[in-house]
């Protein structure tokens, strides 16, 4: 048992104690992977080490992440910031950064030099053929097909507004961003929200609507910080400012999109043919990545477990002794099995932040009831016999536990444990989703760009572990299960 | 000293009298038989001995005392404690099971020797101490079933039926064991059983218990010769007919 502890604060450590240690947090889509990615590069290149905290999700939580100091830079939009966070979309960008400043203490850097504005998108041969050049044209055609994306329909910058600011008769279905391009050119749908860098305009030719009521604030993309970061480190950002055109920004989204290519490669690549600057940190194998992801996501799984183990085991014993409150108990651990594994680490993240502490916190949550479950009735399931023999050669009730009762419930909890260890490496995919890292990061960024070979590369090895952890214990449950046990079970 | 005594001892299941105002004094260093039909409340009267069952009304004393209910474990350690089945541990083995009390108790003696000397003296052989109880026979059970009951030496012995789920030839067997093991070490053993053709062999106090009433308490000879009532006599009839 000292051993578990201390391979545990020897982890922890390892996670944590890693000095000059920048964490760069990502909007979960394709452009923000990019941006994050040239920041990390950026910094390693300086010498920095970089923890990357990608997959966090929308605007908010990135943006609640910084403000809770989980990480410690991730890119954003001015207009985002005006529009989401400040609620005013007037205001300039020298008034974004004051009003950052004073309201939350938090600073951004001068544009990286592109506007990725919000657009309204059709294809061209719509646009020659009922002559929609500007969003006010769509005024003339209500049986226009409109979708959107969820994000976009729930805006202040967004569709509600737009509709009312152009007086526009359609409704709006909404639907993933990252299907939308292919749902227009199935003539599914006739109109869709697009980022002005998006990679797809070119590709797909592309009519952007001309914004002629000037709604959508600029959106310009820039580095998101504390003010007090670390002025070494401004620094070193600012070899950004006014670095990345619109055009640069569609061709790199391009280049992931539909050349395959890695955001760890493109961001290499504008690095060295834009600033010159070589990361000589070598990247890792695609081998070399899964197998620290797949550390990372057993970690997860078994921090968890073992806490778990040490907690609801002793529970377990306890509410033996106390039937009335063990069923409410049973009761409560069973609600917290029902909440649904996303909506559970939302709830974790203001109480614990982003990171390794809220996944293995809900980790440890879903654990419990299987352990608690299985110790209770385990020791529930002795025969009562040898209970009463117990009773009746002179023990108390905790020698009754210890030699009785406990060593006959083992088989009972085992289970409950392998139960626990297969629900937890399933659930530790969705702990990527809160910047915790695991096998679940091919699996968010696979959705988000919607590559399938991504998603796979996540979910197989992860099938995988499931069924080996499976198989590890039924093994293990036969070697440490003496034979006496078998028979007596049966 | 009174080994053991009910004064007016009462008890009662929901609405249902299992001991009714029972007043007795078991005789020391004697075998009792206490015999009855099913629910007469045989087994009720054995577990209030040992304090498993605490009665609603009336005193229990044990080795002159009254019953300590907060005490409970030192008194149930001075008696050997058997029940149907054997009720052996199935995880640990037979040196294990014989030697449990131990781990109860500051260890005063010395464990391995009085494993060795309990075998000996019920015939098991030395080699099955590292045996588990289902490699064992229902016999071979019965007997690690005694010497655990006899590890610390008790001067009370509690018998719940112990012979109920063995067979004929085994049964008379372990009966024989009893006797022999009650002439060199005689102690008070109070035996529950339903069977008077066992509580005639091995008892020499019988105890007829019936709807939690005693019926009959007084030598072996003397209930089976003139049965004090007819519900004695058709327990009798029932089984040495």
């Amino acid at each position: 048992m000292r051993k578990i502890f201390l391979f545990l604060v020897f982890c922890f450590s390892m996670l944590n104690g890693e000095a000059q240690t920048i964490r760069v947090g990502a909007k979960h889509f394709n452009e923000g992977y990019i941006l994050s990615e040239i920041i990390s590069q950026l910094l390693e290149s300086e010498g920095y080490s970089v923890d990357r905290k990608y997959n966090l999700g929308g605007t908010l939580v990135c943006f609640e992440a910084l403000r809770n100091n989980a990480i410690d830079v991730y890119p954003e939009y001015s207009g985002t910031l005006s529009a989401e966070i400040l609620k005013q979309p007037q205001l300039s960008y020298k008034e974004i950064n004051l009003a950052l400043q004073s309201k939350f203490n938090l600073e951004i850097a001068a544009p990286y030099g592109f506007n990725n504005s919000y657009a309204l998108v059709c294809l061209k041969e719509l646009s020659d053929r009922q002559n929609i050049i500007a969003i006010s044209d769509l005024k003339n055609h209500p049986s226009l097909q409109i979708g959107m994306s969820y994000e976009f329909l729930k805006r202040v910058d967004g569709w509600e507004n737009l509709k009312n600011s152009y007086a526009l008769p359609q409704p709006a279905v909404g639907l993933e961003h990252g299907l939308a391009y292919q749902a227009l050119q199935q003539k599914k749908i006739d109109i869709t929200d697009a980022y002005s860098t998006d990679g797809e305009i070119e590709k797909y030719g592309l009519v952007v609507l001309t914004d002629d009521q000037k709604f959508f604030p600029t959106y310009q993309a820039t580095s998101l910080y504390p003010k007090n970061i670390n002025p070494k480190i401004k620094k070193i950002l600012a070899q950004l400012d006014g670095k990345i055109s619109e055009a640069t920004m569609q061709a790199m989204n391009a280049a992931v999109l539909f050349q395959k290519k890695t955001f760890a490669d493109v961001a290499k690549q504008f690095l060295s043919t834009q600033l010159n600057i070589v990361n000589s940190r070598n990247q890792k194998s695609v081998a070399q990545d899964l197998v620290s992801k797949i550390a990372t996501h057993l970690f997860l799984t078994f921090s968890a477990l073992i806490l778990a183990v040490l907690f609801a085991v002793p529970i377990g014993s306890w509410l033996y002794w106390q039937p009335k409150i063990s069923t409410p108990i049973l009761y409560f651990t069973g609600l917290l099995q029902t909440i649904p594994s996303i909506a559970l680490l939302a709830i974790l993240i203001p109480v614990f932040g982003i990171g390794t502490t809220p996944a293995i916190s809900a980790l440890f949550l879903y654990a419990l009831l299987p352990i608690l479950r299985n110790t209770l009735t385990g020791l529930q399931s002795v025969d009562p016999l040898l209970k009463r023999v117990a009773d009746g050669i002179g023990m108390n009730r905790y020698q009754k536990l210890k030699l009785v009762e406990f060593p006959l419930a083992i088989p009972s909890i085992l289970a409950g444990i392998r139960t626990a260890a297969v629900i937890n490496v399933g659930t530790a995919t969705l702990a990527a989703f809160i910047g915790a890292g695991g096998l679940g990061e091919y699996i968010v960024t696979g959705l988000a760009l919607n590559n399938t070979e991504l998603i796979l590369r996540g979910a197989i090895p992860a099938a995988l572990l499931a069924l080996l952890i499976e198989l590890g214990f039924s093994v293990f449950e036969k070697w440490w299960e003496p034979k006496h046990l078998r028979s007596y079970s049966k | 000293m009174k080994i053991v005594e009910f004064v007016e001892v009462n008890h009662a299941y929901a609405d249902r009298v299992v001991l009714k105002n029972i007043s007795i004094s078991f005789p020391a260093n004697k075998l009792t038989a206490i015999i009855g039909k099913s629910g007469s409340g045989k087994s009720t009267l054995l577990q209030s001995v040992n304090g498993l069952i605490k009665p609603i009304s009336g005193t229990v004393n044990i080795f002159g005392e009254k019953f300590n209910y907060k005490q409970f474990t030192a008194i149930r350690l001075r008696m050997g404690y058997m029940v149907q089945g054997t009720g052996l541990f199935p995880h640990l083995t037979v040196a294990e099971n014989i030697s449990i009390a131990d781990k109860l108790i500051a260890g005063s003696i010395s464990k391995t020797d009085r494993i060795k000397e309990l075998m000996t003296l019920v015939g098991l052989p030395e080699s099955f101490q590292i045996k588990y109880p289902y490699e064992l026979s229902g016999g071979e059970q019965q007997r690690v079933g005694i010497c655990r009951a006899l590890f610390l030496n008790p001067s009370l012995l509690l018998m719940d039926e112990p012979f109920g789920s063995l067979d004929p030839i085994t049964r008379f067997e372990i009966q024989k064991e009893i006797l022999r093991l009650q002439q060199l070490e005689p102690r008070t053993i109070l035996l529950v059983t339903h069977d008077m053709r066992e509580a005639s062999k091995l008892a020499d106090y019988i105890l007829v218990l019936d709807k939690g009433e005693i019926q009959q308490f007084d030598t072996s000879e003397k209930v089976l010769k003139s049965p004090i009532n007819k519900t004695v006599e058709e327990l009798i009839n029932a089984t040495l007919a």
